[in-house]
């Protein structure tokens, strides 16, 4: 039985929530994140986030880097990706872009993840504003992992809650990028393959600081197996969870717009970029939220 | 700036490093202490030996300070010449301990309940900044604990129960458990009862939270003895001893809490052989001022 997000009871008086799907995601309009935003409103808008993963501000005016980094600052304290680029004055904003001409490489992001679990303390959230977006095409997929592990069976739960997984940057730009396809162009910086190749240990199922919730914690790009297991062993059992993590019921697609701002939980939220718009160019800005070990 | 912040226990309570607080705080570092503060709704800053006009400066980026009350105090006992500094210490004017008999020692005692500071005000008490001028060598260390996860390690059935209840504070009535006399007339009259939802929503987190207090003395719409009993539970729920951080305190430290998310009690020490002089500063709940300012 999957728990409903939003209770009934909870009445927001300051801005106004309207979900997007029923597992993840909703937008927010009623608030002007351009403007000083006073402790109540950042309250409902801090619930708004817990309750629903996933939210977007659809109706925003073009904000200033400064106004982009006073809005991020209600979710938490900054940290930088080491492998993007930032924008000159506003380290802590940094840039996610594909040019019109770019062909050959892969999107970032083009699989299902969540950002840098190869940190040692992964970003608790990401804010992102939209700054050029094509017409059509580009849209971001989330899926919620409460509901990920809410749905396993008592059993799965029960054996996943023993387990640790071991997650590097080896794949995205370690030692394991050299073997693929495509690589990703100048967009991103090339980190330390040393660096890269890393490995830290984090909880297979983790409670969200917050929400005291549960959630399952594996993905795609960067967990490479269990601790104490092989990857051999690992594989069929992490294929069986990123086939079940990405789950159409437990997500939701949202469309990007000019100066959208959005914000994802990037603890409790996976998510995929689609790379569905060649020819165009497309930028977001993001600052990136810091997080702490997980538990 | 990018400050540092080290947790000092596993559930909330961060060490913040990376600032020297004797100097002005640029906006985007204080955003900074605010998100440390609405995550972990304790901060400590070690080895900031403030003295009282920075220590007042700093409070005062946090909102409105609230002034101390007029309560029946000796004109020994005024040592502070800014009407923003609360004593939490055991020394008179002229730096000498306390007698036993000492009105001031009665009204200090309920301090070792758990409480959060001034819920026995309508307008609440967003932050407390304590500063720590000498501290005893043994003891008087502040127990924390954060009301936040209290509320989410309550059962089911405890949340339904209490979510729509109201509670009567009343600083007289935390100032008797802990032996002050019988408040007179004109005490009663000039800090009177008033009334807080028990569950909250957290501002700075967008977390429930129980606003919870030994200066609750009962539950509106329930019999007295009864509202008694079920708050003694809540606060013996919210307060097991792997929940609670408890503050060693350092000459120079400067604690900050969030008092809407959290409650403390001071422990004992041996207080008519140590000399201890803390100085608070309390900032009003300011709901609908604007406390993120756009930086510029």
């Amino acid at each position: 039985m999957l728990q409903p997000l939003v209770q009934p009871d909870q009445v927001y008086r300051r801005i106004s929530v309207e979900p997007l799907t029923g597992a993840i995601g909703a937008a927010i309009t009623g608030v002007d994140l351009s403007q000083p935003i006073d402790a109540e409103v950042k309250g409902e808008i801090l619930r708004a986030f817990h309750e629903n993963v996933v939210i977007y501000f659809p109706e925003q005016p073009a904000l200033t880097p400064a106004q982009h980094l006073a809005a991020a600052s209600i979710f938490g304290r900054f940290m930088r990706i080491p492998h993007l680029f930032g924008i000159e004055g506003y380290e802590d904003v940094q840039v996610i872009r594909r040019e019109a001409a770019e062909r050959d490489t892969a999107v970032v992001g083009g699989n299902w993840h969540t950002d840098s679990t190869f940190l040692d303390a992964p970003p608790s959230a990401v804010v992102l504003r939209g700054v050029h977006i094509p017409s059509v095409g580009g849209d971001t997929l989330f899926a919620n992992q409460y509901l990920a592990y809410e749905a396993l069976s008592p059993k799965m739960k029960e054996v996943l809650s023993g387990l640790k997984a071991v997650h590097s940057a080896s794949w995205l730009l370690g030692k394991a990028s050299k073997d693929r396809d495509k690589g990703y162009g100048d967009s991103i910086r090339k980190l330390d393959t040393a660096a890269a190749d890393r490995e830290v240990l984090h909880p297979v199922i983790c409670t969200h600081h917050a929400t005291a919730r549960k959630f399952l914690f594996v993905n795609t790009v960067f967990t490479r197996r269990f601790e104490g297991m092989t990857p051999e062993e690992s594989k069929p059992i992490l294929d069986y969870l990123y086939a079940h993590c990405s789950r159409l019921d437990f997500g939701c697609r949202v469309r990007w717009r000019k100066n959208q701002v959005l914000v994802w939980d990037n603890l409790a939220a996976q998510h995929k970029a689609i790379g569905d718009y060649p020819g165009h160019e497309r930028e977001l800005q993001r600052v990136t939220i810091a997080g702490d070990r997980l538990h | 700036m990018a400050l540092s912040i080290k947790p000092l226990h596993p559930l909330f309570a961060a060490e913040v490093s990376g600032i020297d607080l004797k100097q002005p705080v640029d906006p985007a570092t204080f955003r900074e202490v605010i998100a440390a503060m609405d995550r972990y709704g304790v901060c400590v800053y070690r080895g900031q030996n403030l003295p009282d006009e920075p220590h007042i400066a700093f409070s005062r980026l946090f909102g409105t300070l609230e002034l101390r009350p007029t309560v029946r105090k000796a004109a020994k006992h005024l040592r502070f010449n800014h009407p923003e500094l609360f004593d939490a210490g055991n020394i008179d004017i002229d730096g000498n301990i306390l007698p036993e008999d000492d009105l001031q020692r009665a009204y200090s005692r309920g301090n070792k309940l758990w409480h959060t500071d001034s819920s026995h005000r309508q307008t609440r008490a967003a932050y407390s900044l304590l500063n720590a001028h000498i501290v005893p060598p043994e003891g008087a260390d502040t127990e924390f604990a954060d009301m936040r996860v209290a509320y989410d390690r309550l059962p089911e059935t405890m949340k339904a129960r209490i979510d729509k209840l109201v509670c009567v504070h009343d600083v007289w009535y935390s100032r008797m458990l802990g032996g002050y006399p019988e408040p007179t007339a004109e005490e009663r009259k000039v800090r009177p009862p008033c009334y807080h939802r028990l569950v909250q929503y957290h501002h700075g987190s967008g977390r429930k939270t129980l606003y919870l207090a030994s200066h609750a003395s009962h539950i509106q719409g329930m019999p007295v003895e009864e509202g008694r009993a079920l708050l003694k539970q809540l606060i013996g729920m919210a307060t097991p001893p792997e929940a609670i951080y408890r503050h060693k305190w350092q000459g120079g430290d400067l604690v900050v809490w969030d008092n809407t998310c959290t409650m403390h009690r001071a422990t004992d020490f041996p207080d008519f052989t140590y000399k201890r002089d803390l100085r608070r500063t309390t900032v009003e709940e300011a709901p609908d001022a604007a406390r993120l300012a756009i930086a510029s």
